[in-house]
């Protein structure tokens, strides 16, 4: 991993309006995105990891704000710029060309009704990269070439709904990639894939950020797509980081009851097929303010103090962080 | 293409549906359009002599025949008021329509599409109460009410604008207004609505990644996704306004189809109406063909 660092989250948080109050869904939590390294960002569905994500380039919806936090970006030229403070038109001015995005859904995140050639082609054309319009297709042709999608300058005029969820997937990354981002988002690229198909855009994946060399935060609930594609994890439980490894050392040693629940609900080849491990319980509804640890009521071995007292990030090396009464303790 | 002739052929048989609706539906109305025209103190001859003529005394299956095989060739009968062959005065009436229809839509469109987006961007604030109350009332108020209020304020009030037609431009903007006014209405309420609809759309937050503000992707990616079904609205709107606008025309005293239809029934003009109609009914259904191609052409995933 790099030591420079790209993109520091500080103590992010953010709320959704309910009834007149705010809500928050992401609770002061610290990642870093260091340059040339790829991230990861797990948890359940409902725990914040999307809205973090959005909160990066503000595409949050309109009822949930940044309440609080920095995210401060590091230019090449060693000024930092905090993110969170932007205006929307100096935002837009990174977005695309220091930030891009990939979302879930490939179908609904493309625009029904524009040839996916002149929707890459606006990055361009929104950024003024390129002034000649002939040569800006040319350069949305090479790209769709290097995200591999077969017969580039035909398919630069298909239509959305004309290419399967892979191809589609493929045109969104070269919409990301077409004006050489520093930071790639990638909002849980592969659920919406079928298996095979997952595997082919997870190298493409890392295979841009190497040639590129760009960074990625890679937001997904699948262990299996973070130990072939992290360097680093963030697990995610309701707004909250749990834990924080490198990828080997996570899944070597998992400290927290939590990510061992994740870990171990991965089906494997050989094991006893008629009884798959599962986390018991649902993601509580976060109604009232909750001083305990946000995990003890599915937790297997919680200890009184998880009731009445959150526990803070534990330093268990300098690559692994827990936020565990228990773990600590074990320790220790 | 095949699909366009199973349109075009669709469309004659709604012709042929709504030829044999309208003559039915003249023949079963009581009393003799003969002695309708001749006044009641004529002899019983003269009637009768009038009522061949006319061919009205022939079975009805030979007489929908004569009709058929007339309106094919373009020849809709003669009127019995007016003296004339009724296609020569649906083509003379049918300019004064045109032209009111193409200063109503625009009326129409600009302001119900400018509304519905402004309503939309600003939904629940100030400006989209304002219009959304402005556009019920385009909907709700009766269009005789919203001609004579514009008469009572531009003319007696202000006197600002003709009151009737005068084949000016200037004496066309009351009319289109009049004429206009509802449709606005429910184009701005369309145009917000779905506009609205496509704001959840992951696509916009797409647009946005890439770099556009909030209101350039929506003006440019939202809107054109948001104009789909306002686009057919507009086109039934604007087929329907074609085919005579009786209210308007009657009220601001202009020669097109909808006064022709109702001088025609106030007459019992049967000719006459069943060529009104029959026009009315043609208009409509080429007015839906055209509203299917613009779809097509504006949305991709409609051509197979």
């Amino acid at each position: 991993m790099n030591d420079d660092k790209l993109l520091e989250i500080k103590d992010l948080t953010v709320s959704i309006k309910q009834e007149k109050e705010m809500m928050p869904v992401v609770n002061g939590i610290d990642i870093t995105i260091p340059d040339h390294s790829i991230i990861g960002l797990v948890g359940e569905s409902g725990c914040g990891k999307s809205m973090t994500a959005k909160s990066i380039n503000h595409i949050l919806p309109s009822f949930a704000k940044i309440t609080s936090g920095s995210m401060l970006w590091h230019e090449p030229s060693g000024q930092v710029c905090d993110l969170v403070t932007l205006k929307e038109k100096d935002i837009r001015k990174r977005c695309g060309t220091d930030v891009a995005m990939i979302f879930q859904e490939p179908m609904t995140s493309l625009n029904p009704l524009m040839c996916i050639g002149d929707q890459i082609k606006e990055v361009l054309m929104i950024h003024k990269l390129e002034k000649s319009q002939d040569r800006a297709k040319a350069r949305v042709i090479e790209m769709l070439d290097a995200v591999e999608i077969p017969d580039p300058a035909v398919r630069y005029r298909a239509y959305p709904h004309e290419l399967s969820g892979g191809m589609r997937q493929r045109a969104m990354i070269a919409m990301a990639m077409i004006a050489n981002p520093k930071l790639l988002i990638a909002d849980e690229p592969t659920t919406a894939l079928d298996v095979t198909t997952q595997a082919q855009i997870l190298d493409l994946i890392k295979k841009m950020c190497e040639t590129h060399s760009m960074s990625a935060l890679i937001i997904t609930h699948n262990m299996g797509i973070v130990s072939t594609l992290c360097d680093y994890v963030y697990v995610m439980y309701l707004g909250t980081i749990m834990e924080e490894a490198l990828t080997d050392e996570l899944f070597r040693n998992p400290m927290h009851p939590y990510t061992r629940g994740l870990l171990s609900s991965i089906p494997r080849m050989g094991d006893n097929p008629e009884f798959l491990e599962t986390l018991p319980g649902n993601i509580p509804v976060n109604k009232e303010k909750f001083r305990g640890c946000r995990f003890c009521l599915r937790c297997s071995d919680d200890i009184k103090k998880c009731f009445f007292e959150e526990a803070p990030l534990h330093k268990v090396s300098d690559d692994h962080y827990v936020r565990c009464h228990v773990a600590a303790g074990k320790e220790d | 293409m095949s699909g366009f002739i199973r349109r075009c052929a669709g469309v004659i048989l709604v012709l042929l549906g709504v030829m044999i609706l309208i003559f039915v539906v003249l023949r079963i109305i009581p009393g003799n359009p003969a002695a309708v025209l001749l006044n009641e103190h004529v002899n019983k001859e003269t009637i009768e002599r009038l009522t061949a003529s006319m061919n009205l005394d022939k079975p009805l299956p030979e007489q929908f025949f004569l009709y058929l095989s007339g309106a094919l060739k373009g020849d809709l009968g003669q009127s019995y008021y007016m003296k004339q062959p009724v296609t020569a005065l649906v083509l003379q009436a049918f300019p004064y329509t045109v032209k009111l229809t193409v200063f109503a839509a625009a009326f129409a469109w600009i302001f119900g599409i400018g509304v519905g987006v402004i309503s939309a961007i600003h939904h629940d604030r100030l400006p989209d109460y304002l219009f959304r109350g402005v556009s019920l009332l385009g909907i709700s108020v009766p269009v005789f009410m919203i001609a004579l209020f514009l008469q009572y304020l531009f003319y007696f009030k202000f006197s600002l604008l003709p009151l009737v037609y005068d084949g000016s431009i200037v004496s066309m903007i009351l009319p289109a207004i009049a004429l206009g006014w509802n449709s606005a209405g429910s184009v701005a309420r369309l145009t917000r609505s779905s506009l609205m609809e496509q704001f959840n759309e992951p696509y916009l937050d797409t647009a946005m990644a890439k770099g556009l503000t909030s209101r350039q992707a929506i003006l440019s990616h939202g809107l054109k996704n948001a104009m789909v079904p306002v686009i057919t609205m507009l086109a039934l709107q604007l087929s329907s306004m074609l085919s005579g606008a009786v209210i308007t025309e009657s009220v601001f005293g202009i020669a097109g189809l909808g006064k022709l239809a109702l001088s025609a029934v106030e007459t019992r003009d049967m000719p006459l109406l069943q060529g009104t109609v029959l026009f009315s009914a043609f208009i409509i259904s080429i007015g839906n063909i055209i509203s299917d191609f613009i779809n097509t052409c504006m949305d991709p995933r409609l051509r197979v």
